[in-house]
């Protein structure tokens, strides 16, 4: 094996008897070189569009189906899926993708009701669930249910009617699927029978804004397959570092090898198990 | 390695709580980019934090000692929250 190699992932005295590879100089050109690399992926999305996104199989009707369970589970009347509330999500969907951002509100200044009363619909009440960058509508749907407040909307007892906006484009540089929910009751409320028959219309096909090219390259996956072999690597060396010093019964004045494989091990595990989309 | 764990249990019972708590919490609370944005630079603190703690009571805290786990603290915080939108 070259000197250098071994000096970098075995304790040796040229090394006092520590691997290179976890010495805090090296750990802190590793941390430069990580940034760099992120820098890089940013500036992939920012140089090619398109090149880095998520692909997603949701549908408008998968999650109007999935709404409608939610709420038939606590005995509540499903939504009647309505089109104007359907064209006031895509509208929302449409803007964030023009111009750039993620929020209920817009940098200039267009709250959600802006969009209901843009398409005509008049409301006594009404909400707005988002998400982005999930691949399947289920674990988009676990995900608002998970939250207080996105769940609140999803089982609203006020709420009568729904419309779902799903819209493929590509934000900040990445490709990726937003998905807007438009909860509402109508100002004249709908009739009693009308309510409660939950008459579902069929929901709108995803709309695309985007090429419908498949994203080469997952940001999330590919940032933790490059975390994932950092740490791999990291976790072999202090394996072999603390056994190499059990072996040659060495006391050196350096950190607990014990501690940073339990700290990089929880970090290891939380970047395998860090769940996609954002809502 | 494993001498330590026996000679300083209560120590490494309580980084292994404090690592665990804050795994279980990050998926129990983690639903918002931000609050999962706090939870990671609040274990890189805790580690450090109890980095402090085990080797003032070991007796050998230096300042070599406490770079190495900032060090070592910062990596796992950087890889993280660039994992996170």
């Amino acid at each position: 094996m070259p000197k250098w190699l071994h000096l970098l992932f075995l304790p040796h005295p040229d090394n006092n008897h520590r691997a290179g590879l976890l010495q805090p100089g090296t750990l802190a050109l590793l941390i430069a070189v990580y940034l760099l690399n992120q820098s890089f992926i940013k500036s992939l999305s920012v140089v090619r569009p398109g090149i880095l996104g998520y692909s997603s199989e949701i549908t408008a009707q998968k999650v109007l189906d999935l709404t409608n369970s939610e709420r038939q589970k606590i005995n509540l009347t499903p939504l009647v899926y309505n089109q104007l509330l359907e064209q006031s999500a895509i509208a929302k969907a449409k803007d964030m993708f023009a111009s750039n951002y993620w929020a209920h509100n817009s940098p200039g200044g267009k709250v959600p009701w802006d969009f209901f009363n843009g398409v005509g619909y008049e409301f006594s009440v009404a909400g707005e669930n988002l998400a982005r960058d999930f691949q399947d509508t289920d674990t988009m749907m676990r995900a608002w249910m998970n939250s207080p407040t996105h769940r609140s909307n999803i089982i609203h007892q006020k709420y009568q009617e729904i419309g779902i906006g799903v819209v493929n484009g590509i934000l900040n540089g990445v490709k990726t699927t937003l998905v807007v929910q438009h909860f509402g009751t109508p100002l004249v409320p709908l009739a009693p029978q009308e309510a409660s028959t939950g008459n579902v219309l069929s929901a709108a096909p995803v709309t695309d804004l985007a090429p419908q090219v498949h994203p080469l390259v997952n940001p999330l996956l590919l940032t933790q397959l490059v975390g994932g072999v950092l740490f791999g690597l990291i976790l072999v060396v202090l394996v072999i570092d603390a056994w190499h010093t059990v072996k040659k019964g060495h006391h050196r004045l350096t950190g607990s090898t014990l501690g940073h494989m339990g700290f990089l091990l929880i970090i290891f595990l939380l970047l395998i198990l860090t769940r996609q989309g954002t809502i | 390695m494993f001498k330590n764990l026996l000679r300083y249990p209560w120590e490494f019972l309580i980084l292994a709580l404090l690592l665990g708590s804050s795994l279980v919490t990050y998926f129990i609370f983690g639903s918002s980019p931000q609050i999962r944005r706090y939870l990671i630079c609040l274990s890189g603190l805790l580690y450090w934090s109890w980095s402090l703690f085990y080797h003032w009571r070991r007796g050998d805290l230096n300042l070599s000692i406490l770079v190495e786990y900032l060090v070592f603290a910062l990596l796992g915080v950087v890889v993280l929250l660039s994992s996170v939108l």
